[in-house]
C-alpha cells in the first residue's frame, strides 16, 4: 500500500504479492515468489493456494498451483519453492506481455528500476492520470477460491473478465485510507470457467458467464463442478464437458464459496448468498455489490444472507 | 418543403405502427371484469378476487404431486437495512408480479420465465420509517400502494414505474396504511390504522385517476352521530382506535363492502372507556358508493384484551340449515369464527376456533353476543373476575392478544367448501395501566410474557359451524392459507417451514424449511401453462425497546429454539 501509487514505495515490495512457504513450526519464510513487484494496480495475490501431485513433463512433481488476480495461473515445486509454469487465465491483460518462462516474473519486469512501468505506458505511475486496467483490479480471480478434480486432474478456476480504470492521487496516504488513488467505472465486467491442466498449464476447456463469478469452485467425484454467480445464479457443469447440467437463481447475490457434504448418507450441497459490501459513501465500491451497480440489469438486485441447501 | 396533412398523418399513423411493433406489447389494463372475474392463471388483488376466498382454480399442482414441490427461483427484496419485514401477498398478473416491502418499495418483477424474477422497476417512496406493508392493488394501469406511517398513497403506472399520483391521507398524528388498497370500479378503498397510538381510524374510498377522497367513513362515531352513546366518557371518542390494516371483500351484487374494525383503545385499560365502544371490533357492512354503513356486528363490545377482528371478512354462497344463503365468515381474533347473513346482518353461527378460551364462556346462539354480554353495563367483565378491569392487575387471556386469528387469512375452497383457518394457540398477559393515555403510547398497559404460542390449522364448515378437521402445528401459524383446486391448502410458519395439506385429509404433502419466518401469506399462479406457489418470508418487526415486542418477532422471542433465527426478506416461488 499505498495500492495505486507505487512512487511512494520505489522498489519490489517484498513480500506483498507473493507466494510465501511458512515452516508452520516456527513462522520462518522458507521460500516465496513475488507475483507483480512493485504493483500498482492492487493486484494482490491472497488467493488459494492448492498443493497437487501431477506429472510435470513425464515427472512427478509435488506443486503448488495458485490462479492469480494479476490474470495469470503459476505452478511451483512445492518443496523449493521452483517456478514450473505459467499461463494467462483471462481474456484481457494490458500490464504486461507475458510471464517469463524460466523466471515466472512479468516479461517487462526490470530488476534495475525502482518503479516498474511493465507493458504501460510512462505515465501510469503518474499523479492524477487514469488508467485502464486489465484484468480488473479485483482480478482475474481473488479470494473466490479454485477447485482441483482428482477425478479429471484438472483445475476449475472462476474468472472475472474485464477491466478497471484507476486514477492515482498521492496525497491519499492518510491510515486508514491509503488506497494511493480512487477507481473508476472501468465498464462491465463479466465471468468466466476455465479448466486447466496443472502439469502442463495448458487451458483444456472455457466457458464464458454473463456475471462476474465470486463465489469460487467446488469439484466432485460426482464429476460434477458448482459455481455461482453475483446475479444470485448456482450452476452445476460436467467437468469433462463444461456442460450445464442444473442451475437455479435465489435473486441474491454469491460471492462465498459452494461445499458439499453428507449426513446419514445423503449428499448436500450448500453455499451462502449475501454480498459485500454497503461502501458507505464509496460511490463505486470496491466489491461484489460495487460489480452489481456497475452491471445495469442488477441494480436493483436484492441482498439476503442465507445458506442455501440443495439436494436430491 | 411544407408535407401536405393528409401525407404527414399517414407518415405518423405508419410510424406508430412501427413502434407498437417494435415495443413489447403494453400490460393489459387491469379493468374492473377483470377484476370481477379474475383469469384463473392471476392474482390480481390481496385476497385474489373480492370474496377474499383466497381460493385458485388453478390444479397443476395438487395432492398427488404436491410432495415434488421445489424451489423454482426466488428474489430477494431489500436487504440494505436491519429488521426489514414483509407481511405483503404478491400480486400477478400476466408474468409479472408486484411485490411491496417495508419500506413502501414496490417492485415489479419478470416472473415469464419461471427460472429467476429479475426486477423490472422498484417504485421507492423514500420513507424515513420502515412499517408492515400488506400489499398493493391494480387498477387500469396503475399499481396503488401505501406507505406506513407517512399516510401517502401512490399510484404508479404498472408499465414504467413513474408516479402518476401520490396523496398524503395523514389527518391525525400517528396515522398508518399498512392494508392492501381495494381497488374497486372507479373507487380505491383505504383502510387506516394506527389506532393503538389513541386516534380515530377510518376507511376511505379514492377517485383511482386523481387520489382524491371521495368519501371517508370512521370507525369511531363523533360526538352527537349515532353510535357516539357507546363512547360514556365525552373524552374517549377521538382516541377510540377501530383500525383497518387488512383488505375487505366486495359484493359486486349489493355494492356491499366488508371489512372489520380494530379493538377499541386504550386496548387494555376500558375503564377509560365505559360503554361498548361502536364501531371497534366489528364486522362493518359500509355502502361502497356512500361509505354509509348499512350493517354491523360488534363481536366483543368494550373489548380490553386487544381482541380486534380486522381479519378478512369472506364471502361464500353456501348452504345454512339446508338453505341457500349469502353469507359472511369472519374468523375472529377473540377465539371464535362467525358467520352473517352477508344481505342484512343477520348473525347466523359462531363456533370456537381455538383450543383454549378463558374470557367468555360462549357466543350467544341467538344474538351472536358473549354469553355474559350485559348491556347495560359499562364496563364488562365477561367471564373473568371483577378484577379483570382493575388497574394494574396482571391477567392471563387466552386467546393471546394476536389471536385466535389476525391478520393472516383463512381461505375458503370452492372445492371442498370447507373453511381453512390458521391459528395461534396459547395466552397472552396483560397488565393494565391507566396511566398509559399519553398520545403515542395508548395501549394502556403492558404486555407480559403469556408463555409459548403454537399454531394450529382447522378446516370447518362456514355453513353449519362445524369443524370437521384440526392439525396442531409447533409453531404460530401467522402466514394465512391458500386453497386450490388441485385440492391442497398450502401455510407456513414463523420458524420458515412451508407446508402443504391435502385439503380433505390435512395430511400434509409436503413441507420445506427456509430458516426466515413468515407472516405474509402464499399465493398462486401460473405463466405459460406452468403454476408456482409464491410466500414471502421477513418476520415483523423488531421494535426497538419493545420487550417482547407485539408482533410476530415477539412470539418469535417466546419460542426459545427459535431466538437465534435468522431473517431474510425474500419471495420464494415453488413449482414441479
Amino acid at each position: 500500500m499505498p495500492a495505486f501509487d507505487a512512487s511512494y514505495r520505489p522498489g519490489d515490495n517484498l513480500y506483498t504479492n507473493s507466494a510465501i512457504a511458512f515452516d508452520a513450526a516456527t513462522g520462518k519464510i522458507r521460500w516465496y515468489h513475488q507475483y507483480t513487484p512493485n504493483d500498482n494496480r492492487d493486484y494482490d495475490e491472497t488467493g488459494s493456494h492448492v498443493l497437487i501431485d501431477a506429472k510435470v513433463n513425464g515427472e512427478d512433481r509435488r506443486i503448488l498451483f495458485h490462479p492469480g488476480r494479476n490474470g495469470f495461473a503459476y505452478t511451483f515445486d512445492r518443496i523449493n519453492g521452483q517456478f514450473l509454469k505459467a499461463v494467462q487465465t483471462v481474456k484481457q491483460v494490458n500490464w504486461t506481455k507475458g510471464i517469463d518462462a524460466k523466471t515466472g516474473k512479468p516479461l517487462d519486469y526490470d530488476p534495475g528500476r525502482d518503479i516498474q512501468v511493465y507493458a504501460a505506458a510512462a505515465n501510469s505511475v503518474e499523479d492524477r492520470v487514469a488508467r485502464q486496467v486489465c484484468p480488473n483490479i479485483a482480478g482475474g480471480t481473488n479470494y473466490w477460491p479454485s477447485s482441483y478434480s482428482r477425478r479429471t486432474g484438472l483445475l476449475y478456476v472462476p474468472l472475472h473478465e474485464g477491466c478497471s480504470q484507476i486514477t492515482t492521487d498521492t496525497s491519499a496516504h492518510v491510515i486508514g485510507r491509503i488506497t494511493g488513488g480512487i477507481t473508476g467505472d472501468g465498464g462491465r465486467v463479466t465471468g468466466g470457467l476455465i479448466a486447466i491442466d496443472p502439469a502442463d498449464a495448458g487451458v483444456k476447456k472455457r466457458i464464458d458467464l454473463p456475471y462476474p463469478n465470486s463465489a469460487g469452485a467446488l469439484t466432485t467425484a460426482g464429476g460434477i463442478v458448482v459455481t455461482a454467480m453475483i446475479d444470485g445464479t448456482i450452476l452445476a457443469y460436467d467437468d469433462q464437458t463444461l456442460d450445464e447440467l442444473w442451475r437455479i437463481n435465489v435473486g441474491s447475490g454469491f460471492n462465498a464459496a459452494p461445499i458439499t457434504y453428507a449426513v446419514n448418507g445423503k449428499q448436500y450441497i450448500a453455499i451462502a448468498s449475501g454480498l459485500c459490501c454497503d461502501g458507505r459513501g464509496a460511490p463505486l465500491p470496491r466489491n461484489s455489490r460495487g460489480r452489481v451497480a456497475r452491471t445495469p440489469e442488477l441494480r436493483m438486485q436484492g441482498n439476503a444472507t442465507v445458506v442455501w441447501v440443495f439436494g436430491l | 418543403m411544407a408535407m401536405s396533412k393528409n401525407r404527414r398523418a399517414r407518415m405518423l399513423a405508419a410510424f406508430g405502427a412501427l413502434l407498437a411493433g417494435a415495443l413489447p406489447a403494453r400490460a393489459a389494463d387491469t379493468t374492473y371484469e377483470r377484476l370481477v372475474n379474475p383469469e384463473p392463471q392471476n392474482w390480481l388483488m390481496n385476497h385474489r378476487d373480492y370474496t377474499a376466498q383466497r381460493y385458485s382454480a388453478l390444479d397443476a399442482i395438487n395432492r398427488t404431486n404436491a410432495r415434488n414441490l421445489k424451489l423454482m427461483f426466488a428474489v430477494a427484496l431489500g436487504g440494505t437495512s436491519n429488521n426489514e419485514s414483509l407481511e405483503a401477498t404478491p400480486l400477478v398478473e400476466d408474468g409479472y408480479m408486484y411485490m411491496v416491502d417495508s419500506w413502501g418499495v414496490v417492485s415489479r418483477i419478470d416472473v415469464r420465465s419461471g427460472a429467476s424474477g429479475p426486477i423490472v422497476w422498484q417504485m421507492n417512496p423514500k420513507l424515513e420509517k420502515q412499517d408492515r406493508n400488506r400489499g398493493v392493488a391494480l387498477w387500469n394501469n396503475l399499481v396503488i400502494s401505501v406507505t406506513g406511517y407517512e399516510g401517502r398513497v401512490i399510484a404508479t403506472d404498472k408499465e414504467t414505474g413513474k408516479v402518476v399520483w401520490d396523496k398524503n391521507l395523514l389527518d391525525q398524528a400517528d396515522l398508518e396504511l399498512t392494508a392492501a388498497p381495494l381497488a374497486l370500479k372507479d373507487a380505491i378503498l383505504i383502510g387506516g390504522s394506527g389506532g393503538d397510538r389513541g386516534l380515530r381510524n377510518w376507511v376511505a374510498a379514492l377517485d383511482p385517476k386523481t387520489g382524491d377522497i371521495v368519501w371517508k367513513t370512521y370507525s369511531i362515531p363523533a360526538a352527537g352521530e349515532p353510535g357516539s352513546e357507546t363512547w360514556k366518557n365525552p373524552n374517549s371518542w377521538q382516541t377510540g382506535g377501530g383500525a383497518f390494516y387488512v383488505t375487505g371483500s366486495y359484493d359486486p351484487a349489493t355494492n356491499l363492502t366488508y371489512w372489520g374494525s380494530g379493538n377499541a383503545v386504550p386496548a387494555f385499560d376500558a375503564t377509560y372507556r365505559p360503554g361498548d365502544n361502536l364501531y371497534t371490533s366489528s364486522a362493518i357492512a359500509f355502502d361502497a358508493a356512500t361509505g354509509k354503513i348499512r350493517w354491523y356486528h360488534q363481536y366483543t363490545p368494550n373489548d380490553n384484551r386487544d381482541y380486534d377482528e380486522t381479519g378478512s371478512h369472506i364471502i361464500i354462497d353456501t348452504k345454512v340449515n339446508s338453505e341457500d344463503r349469502r353469507i359472511l365468515a369472519h374468523a375472529g381474533r377473540n377465539g371464535f369464527e362467525y358467520a352473517f347473513d352477508r344481505i342484512n346482518g343477520q348473525f347466523l353461527k359462531a363456533v370456537q376456533t381455538v383450543q383454549q378460551v378463558n374470557w367468555t364462556k360462549g357466543i350467544d346462539p341467538k344474538t351472536g353476543k358473549p354469553i355474559e354480554y350485559d348491556p347495560t353495563k359499562d364496563l364488562q367483565l365477561y367471564a373473568e373476575p371483577a378484577s379483570t378491569v382493575q388497574d394494574k392487575v396482571a391477567r392471563r387471556i387466552c386467546p393471546d392478544i394476536a389471536g385466535g386469528t389476525n391478520f393472516w387469512p383463512p381461505s375458503y375452497s370452492r372445492r371442498t367448501s370447507m373453511l381453512y383457518v390458521p391459528t395461534h394457540e396459547g395466552c397472552g398477559q396483560v397488565t393494565p395501566d391507566a396511566t398509559a393515555h399519553v398520545k403515542g403510547k395508548f395501549f394502556g398497559g403492558a404486555i407480559g410474557d403469556g408463555g409459548r404460542v403454537t399454531g394450529g390449522l382447522i378446516a370447518l364448515d362456514p355453513g353449519s359451524g362445524e369443524i370437521k378437521k384440526r392439525v396442531d402445528l409447533p409453531y404460530p401459524n401467522s402466514a394465512g392459507a391458500l386453497s386450490t383446486a388441485g385440492g391442497i391448502v398450502v401455510t407456513a410458519l414463523i420458524d420458515g417451514t412451508v407446508l402443504a395439506y391435502d385439503d380433505e385429509t390435512l395430511d400434509e404433502l409436503w413441507r420445506i424449511n427456509v430458516g426466515s419466518g413468515f407472516n405474509a401469506p402464499p399465493m398462486t399462479y401460473a405463466v405459460n401453462g406452468k403454476q408456482y406457489i409464491a410466500i414471502a418470508s421477513g418476520l415483523c418487526c423488531a421494535g426497538p425497546g419493545a420487550a417482547p415486542p407485539r408482533n410476530t418477532r415477539g412470539r418469535v422471542n417466546r419460542t426459545p429454539e427459535l431466538r437465534q433465527q435468522g431473517n431474510a426478506t425474500v419471495v420464494w416461488v415453488f413449482g414441479l
